[in-house]
């Protein structure tokens, strides 16, 4: 078996070559979506004060609201970075409308939700001293902080995915992590495999041998019985020696004591 | 497994083994030999004639008088002994026909984890052209009996 790759196809986008991305730990990966996750929190504690001023005091749907557009605001900036890094790659599957598509979905919604803040005022709220200054300010303006706020924080925590997806997105070294782990699987499934088919020989060989040893056994237990048939028979001998008390006798009865007790088998 | 140790494998009674230790340690178990039973009662038997011989039915001439019945005796054990060799060797020829199977089994799983290895290392190989990555050549495998 070679392990020589075949030609890689001219068509293949030159941009996904980045070895240096096969080697990153895990922790790179997850340094970079724990600054985007703290950008969505803030994103989404933002976008829950919006919506819940279109549904009052309906807080479920106002839960699944946000978390419906939360999803739809990180796919498709995440989408857009994607199409980023397509572009940046050279690959044939990037499509500028398509990026431009989902990048005016991802503004559509920052910007919807930034003009219902600041059309649709909230009475009061605030914390401590900030309340207190916003009372000051005055509510429209204190509304249009509010909405500025939230929009600065879609457009980062948009734009943080943005750029990750742009930085991580490789199919290229998402194919090889999951060739490294097939073969990885595949290298212990024929070690185990290889195992046991030795382990089967083995038993193979016992078995194969076990005939010898089954006419070992069977000589054995027939020389035993013969053997205890010679004992009897000398026990006979003697006994009647015994009986006689003569000394003669006793030669006479000791000077063959092997009887024919197992005939040579024709 | 332990209790089907005790237990005489006979060509009727052989039983299909789960495992392949369990096929590994089976063996046509027999020749019932027993000297602390078998003994006794022969030695009571010869001790019994000759005291019924002795003194006057025996002189020295008589060394052979018990032999037949000895050798009878012996005789129909051997018969025994013959017979449960003639039982065991369809047992056996059956424990290597299972060996044989599992080998069969076990070669069958090898080849197709071998198979799946050379896909994946082909795949692997794939993988890293496209990342530009230099080609790994296997290292030599040093050949064994096991590994010809």
């Amino acid at each position: 078996m070679t392990l020589v790759p075949s030609r890689s196809v001219p068509s293949e986008p030159p941009g996904y070559r980045q070895p240096h991305r096969v080697h990153e730990t895990g922790l790179d990966a997850v340094r970079g979506w724990l600054l985007v996750l703290l950008a969505l929190g803030a994103d989404l504690a933002a976008l829950r004060s919006v919506l819940l001023l279109l549904f009052g005091d309906e807080e479920w749907v106002a839960a699944l609201a946000v978390i419906g557009i939360l999803a739809a605001g990180v796919g498709a900036a995440h989408h857009a970075g994607v199409q980023m890094a397509r572009a940046r790659a050279g690959d044939p599957d990037y499509s500028r409308r398509g990026r431009d598509a989902v990048i005016a979905s991802w503004l559509a919604i920052g910007l919807g939700a930034t003009a219902v803040r600041v059309f649709l005022p909230i009475d009061g709220g605030g914390i401590g001293r900030f309340a207190a200054a916003a009372e000051a300010a005055g509510p429209h303006l204190r509304d249009v902080l509010a909405a500025a706020l939230f929009l600065a924080l879609h457009l980062a925590s948009g734009i943080a995915v943005m750029a990750h997806t742009r930085t991580h997105h490789n199919p290229f070294v998402r194919a090889l992590r999951r060739a490294v782990r097939v073969h990885d699987r595949a290298v212990r499934a024929e070690a185990r495999t290889r195992a046991a088919a030795v382990r089967a020989r083995s038993v193979l060989a016992q078995q194969t041998a076990e005939p010898a040893r089954e006419r070992d056994r069977w000589e054995t237990a027939r020389n035993s019985v013969v053997a205890e048939g010679y004992e009897l028979a000398c026990l006979a001998r003697e006994l009647i020696a015994t009986g006689l008390q003569d000394a003669p006798a006793t030669d006479a009865l000791t000077r063959d004591p092997r009887p024919e007790l197992d005939p040579p088998r024709g | 497994m332990r209790r089907r140790d005790t237990r005489r494998l006979t060509d009727r009674t052989l039983p299909w083994f789960s495992s392949l230790r369990e096929l590994d340690r089976a063996r046509p178990y027999g020749f019932g030999l027993d000297p602390r039973v078998s003994r006794a009662a022969a030695d009571a038997a010869v001790r019994d004639r000759v005291a019924a011989l002795l003194p006057g039915a025996v002189d020295e001439g008589s060394a052979a008088v018990l032999d037949p019945g000895i050798a009878a005796r012996t005789q129909g054990r051997l018969t025994e002994i013959d017979t449960e060799h003639l039982d065991h060797l369809p047992v056996i020829d059956r424990l290597v026909g299972m060996a044989r199977e599992r080998v069969a089994t076990a070669d069958a799983a090898h080849d197709a984890a071998l198979h799946r290895l050379a896909v994946a290392t082909a795949d692997l190989a794939a993988a890293r052209a496209r990342l530009g990555l230099p080609a790994v050549h296997p290292v030599a495998t040093p050949t064994t009996e096991e590994n010809p």
